[in-house]
């Protein structure tokens, strides 16, 4: 058994190898990328499943969780005692800090006319904790609601807070329509 | 892996090769140790932090502030509930939410798929589907019921056959209440937001309470399907005005006479945005009411003075979970309640899907 | 069976009512001149980066193999690993990354409903075949997570070669855990346990965070420390660098053994020349390796698919499915007092369907049990051709870089005299054999 034959027989055995492998990760790429529409996804909330257990706020990979609460207001309605907005027990029916219900005061409320107030997320305050949907669920519409905001989320490979989601209520939703709304006709960009 | 440089690369002696082996030996065996060590570690390291972690952690480190919590009017005060539970049986339907009481004390409950009638025993008569989604019930003079469906009011007559369909012009016609007098039908149309009179024979005579300032009329606040009509003994419509909070008193003409109560989540008061749900009125002109959200039976006087319970949320278990939980099954679910021949009160729980008796309590000595 | 029957009719509930009956909406009120407003989403505004990413991608690699191979220069790693530490790190912060891609893949294989997107099977396959051509390229400057570490990088100390050894195996175990959650749905544990994405996004957990600075300082004192014992990447790509084509040399022309590049490299990748043996000693050592493998491969295939299959169960509660299993299982023995954990109440709210929960529970057990024991198999046999490697060293002449363990950083080049000549730096050349002479 001569040195050059020893050599060139591992040199073979390399290139096989080598080819089998190019063939092995092509293939796998291939067979990923051509099976099927490979569209881009996103990261949201299925808001039938969640139960408002807060893990949106703290569980997000970002300072102030992407998170936040929408508003359909379609579905809303246009209660003077909101539920999402007013302490339980409120001192007066007016914007005073101590009636609110968010610890962060995120949501505006607006006279539109006898006896209807509109309410609005501002969602620069909004961190996500689900308070005010508990409130609205329990009493109200459902039109308040937790959702991804995909201008703030960074789309992380494994979203942090679908992991710990105890209703399991994350999915990934194709990111030409990464929104899973409530109310028929919503969904505007 | 470094082999001592001193060591000829092709040195030809058996010796050092051998010394070699057995350093290599010592080596794999030692980093074999060392594999099994730390594989040891990782997975104790793992079983601690990881499992653990994971499993003591029920609930968010977020502040108290940020967690709804209306536990404290979850629980009432049990001298103050009047009535206690007779029977109790299941109806096997999903989330139903119409109740009714036939002449012959049958309790009708519909739901989405149609109607079923239960013997005051529990025991179900009869059963009836149906192709709409089912929001009232009312039992109708000389027998077969009333049903009221999105967009028209059936009738049903006593043999469960479809005697009529009344169509309603308007495409947002949601009758979630229905009470029939001698003389008319009043049908409490969610949607519209006003009781519609309808003759008889299913003619519209007369709208009552639409929005009319020149006659001191607010109009009615509806802000979900939950708007209930009931004719008292005095022989004034009563109509809850579930967004104020109120239950208004309306002249068949349409006159608005009177109103009473007031929004609180104390037990005195209508809890949450819109309630009661619906109500009902006993011969003396008292009243039972219902509310959503913390599913509450309680009792009025006739001038509005809260008099008592039937049940407390505390009585609606199922009803409780669901609304801690926040999830959709809470959304257009309530609790009705009728009043039987007896004075016994019908209460019927969408979430639980139940029908109870309730019999009042035996007056304290 | 219940509640799919609801389901159903809940469905036609909303097909057939006019107004809905269910969450869909109810008439807002009639305002007299108040347009209710329409919900606006604000929509991704990455559309498209996936195509950049991959592009981005390829001329990095291509720059990189250029570098290690043709260019033979530090500095130009250096600067690559800048640009793409901006780029894929601080830009992109961190995600998606090759080193992750490994689970998107595994689900992807595991899981026909679920879409890999493009960028990310390009993510994962392209380094690979690179490596299988011209050895680590990606990690020496293309990758942000070995970027990082590459440049912090002040003063490397030596790690034993017995500790370095047994330290090499956590990325293949990093890799089984990881491949195992990712194919059974539950979660990416590479992800979660990345320590430096939270310095790329310059926020998350307090854990991760702190977690990445202190593996930053190791860096400064320890080359790479996570690529080498803990990325599982990396373990791939080390593998498939075994096989390259051309991979980097120490020195551009022929090697004298002076011995002046054997303490450059920080990685431990440099091996020193090995004896060569004769061909009565080749034989009886091919024998022996040939005994070796022959018990050890089925053995430890045997004996590690076991561990597998354990550790997969142990492992169960970190699936969603896998840890509501075990509370209902609780809740069921009644060891579960109120408060309720969020899990049992979600479970509860949705129907509580025990023997589905308790079937599909069963179900996942099994798969974690066969992927264990299938990860576990081929773990095993990682471990006995580590062990044999380490046994029956190859014979090398001369100094050469470990191709497994290159990162093709470049710094070797620098201390070779020839590569000095080369640039045209006038250094005196050692002789030839001076090592031994």
């Amino acid at each position: 058994m001569s040195k050059e034959s020893d050599l060139s027989r591992r040199e073979l055995l390399k290139t096989t190898i080598r080819g089998i492998g190019l063939l092995g990760f092509g293939g796998t790429g291939g067979y990923l990328v051509g099976r099927e529409s490979q569209s881009e996804t996103r990261w949201q909330i299925d808001a039938d499943k969640c139960i408002q257990c807060g893990r949106c706020a703290t569980d997000c990979v970002l300072e102030v969780s992407a998170v936040k609460c929408v508003h359909t207001h379609g579905m809303c309605g246009y209660c003077k005692l909101c539920t999402a907005y007013f302490e339980p027990e409120p001192v007066n029916l007016d914007e005073g800090a101590e009636n609110q219900l968010c610890p962060t005061g995120a949501i505006a409320r607006k006279f539109i006319e006898e006896p209807y107030y509109e309410y609005n997320i501002l969602r620069d305050l909004c961190v996500g904790c689900g308070k005010c949907v508990k409130g609205c669920n329990m009493f109200g519409n459902g039109s308040m609601y937790l959702q991804v905001n995909h201008d703030l989320c960074i789309n992380c490979n494994m979203c942090a807070i679908a992991v710990t989601c105890p209703a399991q209520a994350f999915r990934q939703l194709p990111a030409s329509s990464p929104y899973k709304l409530r109310g028929k006709g919503e969904g505007g960009k | 892996m470094t082999e001592s440089p001193n060591n000829p690369p092709d040195a030809d002696s058996a010796e050092p090769d051998a010394a070699a082996n057995r350093r290599s030996l010592l080596r794999a065996a030692l980093i074999g140790g060392g594999v099994v060590g730390m594989g040891g570690l990782a997975g104790f390291a793992g079983k601690r932090l990881f499992l653990t972690e994971r499993e003591a952690r029920p609930k968010p480190p977020l502040g108290p502030e940020f967690t709804y919590d209306v536990s404290r009017f979850q629980q009432t005060d049990p001298a103050m509930v009047k009535f206690t539970e007779e029977k109790r049986f299941a109806t096997g339907m999903e989330r139903p939410r119409a109740l009714a009481l036939g002449a012959d004390g049958s309790i009708c409950v519909g739901d989405g798929s149609g109607l079923r009638r239960f013997s005051a025993a529990g025991e179900m008569l009869e059963e009836m589907p149906l192709a709409l989604p089912v929001y009232s019930v009312a039992a109708r003079p000389g027998g077969g019921w009333f049903v009221g469906h999105a967009g028209g009011i059936r009738v049903l007559d006593a043999a469960g056959t479809e005697a009529g369909w009344w169509a309603q012009p308007e495409g947002k016609f949601v009758p979630t209440s229905i009470a029939v007098t001698g003389a008319a039908i009043y049908v409490a149309d969610a949607g519209g937001r006003v009781v519609v009179k309808l003759d008889p024979k299913g003619k519209k005579i007369a709208v009552i309470g639409a929005r009319d300032l020149d006659r001191n009329l607010r109009g009615f606040v509806v802000p979900s399907p939950y708007f209930c009509v009931r004719m008292a003994p005095d022989g004034l419509l009563r109509i809850a005005n579930p967004g104020e909070h109120q239950i208004e008193a309306f002249t068949t003409d349409g006159d608005l006479e009177i109103a009473w109560g007031r929004g609180s989540f104390a037990v005195e008061g209508f809890c949450g945005c819109c309630n009661p749900v619906s109500f009902e009125v006993f011969p003396d002109g008292s009243f039972v009411t219902c509310e959503k959200g913390l599913p509450r039976v309680k009792l009025y006087d006739a001038h509005g003075g809260f008099s008592g319970l039937v049940a407390g949320p505390e009585a609606f278990p199922e009803y409780l979970k669901a609304a801690n939980a926040g999830t959709p099954e809470v959304l257009n679910v309530g609790i009705y309640a009728a009043i039987d021949a007896q004075g016994r009160v019908i209460v019927l729980d969408s979430v639980g899907a139940t029908v109870r008796i309730m019999r009042r309590k035996e007056a304290a000595p | 069976m219940r509640r799919a029957a609801g389901w159903i009719m809940l469905v036609c509930l909303l097909a057939l009512a006019p107004v809905a009956f269910g969450v869909e909406r109810f008439p807002p009120p009639d305002f007299t001149d108040h347009k209710v407003p329409h919900l606006v989403v604000p929509g991704p505004e990455t559309r498209g980066v996936g195509w950049i990413d991959v592009v981005v991608l390829s001329v990095g690699l291509l720059w990189a193999s250029w570098l290690s191979l043709k260019g033979r220069s530090r500095r130009g790693v250096v600067v690559l690993s800048i640009l793409s530490l901006l780029y894929f790190g601080f830009w992109r912060r961190g995600c998606v990354c090759a080193i992750g891609s490994i689970q998107n893949v595994a689900l992807g294989l595991a899981d026909p409903t679920y879409a890999v997107p493009l960028s990310v099977v390009a993510l994962f396959t392209l380094p690979l075949v690179v490596a299988l051509v011209w050895g680590r390229s990606f990690c020496s400057g293309v990758c942000p997570h070995g970027a990082i570490q590459d440049l912090v990088l002040v003063k490397p100390v030596k790690v034993p070669t017995w500790l370095d050894e047994v330290l090499r195996v956590l990325p293949w175990i990093h890799l089984a855990a990881g491949v195992l959650l990712a194919a059974t749905g539950g979660m990416f544990l590479i992800c979660k346990y990345d320590p430096f994405v939270g310095i790329f996004r310059m926020a998350g957990p307090r854990v991760m965070l702190v977690a990445g600075v202190a593996m930053l300082v190791l860096s400064m004192f320890v080359g790479r420390p996570y690529c080498r014992y803990l990325c599982p990447y990396g373990a791939l790509l080390g593998v498939a660098s075994r096989f390259a084509r051309w991979r980097p040399t120490v020195t551009p022309g022929a090697c004298t053994q002076c011995r002046l590049c054997e303490t450059s490299c920080p990685f431990g990748a440099l091996n020193p020349p090995q004896p060569v043996a004769t061909a009565r000693e080749r034989v009886a050592g091919a024998r022996r390796r040939l005994v070796l493998l022959v018990v050890l491969l089925p053995l430890a295939a045997w004996g590690f698919a076991w561990i597998g299959g354990r550790a997969a169960l142990l492992s169960m509660p970190l699936h969603p499915q896998g840890k509501l299993a075990a509370l209902v299982a609780a809740e069921a023995r009644g060891e579960i007092s109120p408060p309720l954990p969020d899990e049992l109440l979600a479970f509860h709210q949705h129907g509580a369907d025990l023997p589905a929960a308790m079937s599909s529970a069963m179900a996942l057990e099994k798969r974690f049990l066969m992927l264990g024991r299938v990860i576990g198999g081929l773990f095993g046999l990682v471990i006995a051709l580590k062990l044999a490697r380490i046994l029956f060293p190859e014979p090398t002449p001369d100094y050469e870089t470990d191709s497994g363990r290159c990162v093709s950083c470049a710094r070797c080049f620098s201390a070779c005299p020839y590569e000095l000549l080369r640039r045209g730096v006038p250094v005196a050349v050692p002789e030839k054999g001076g090592r031994n002479g």
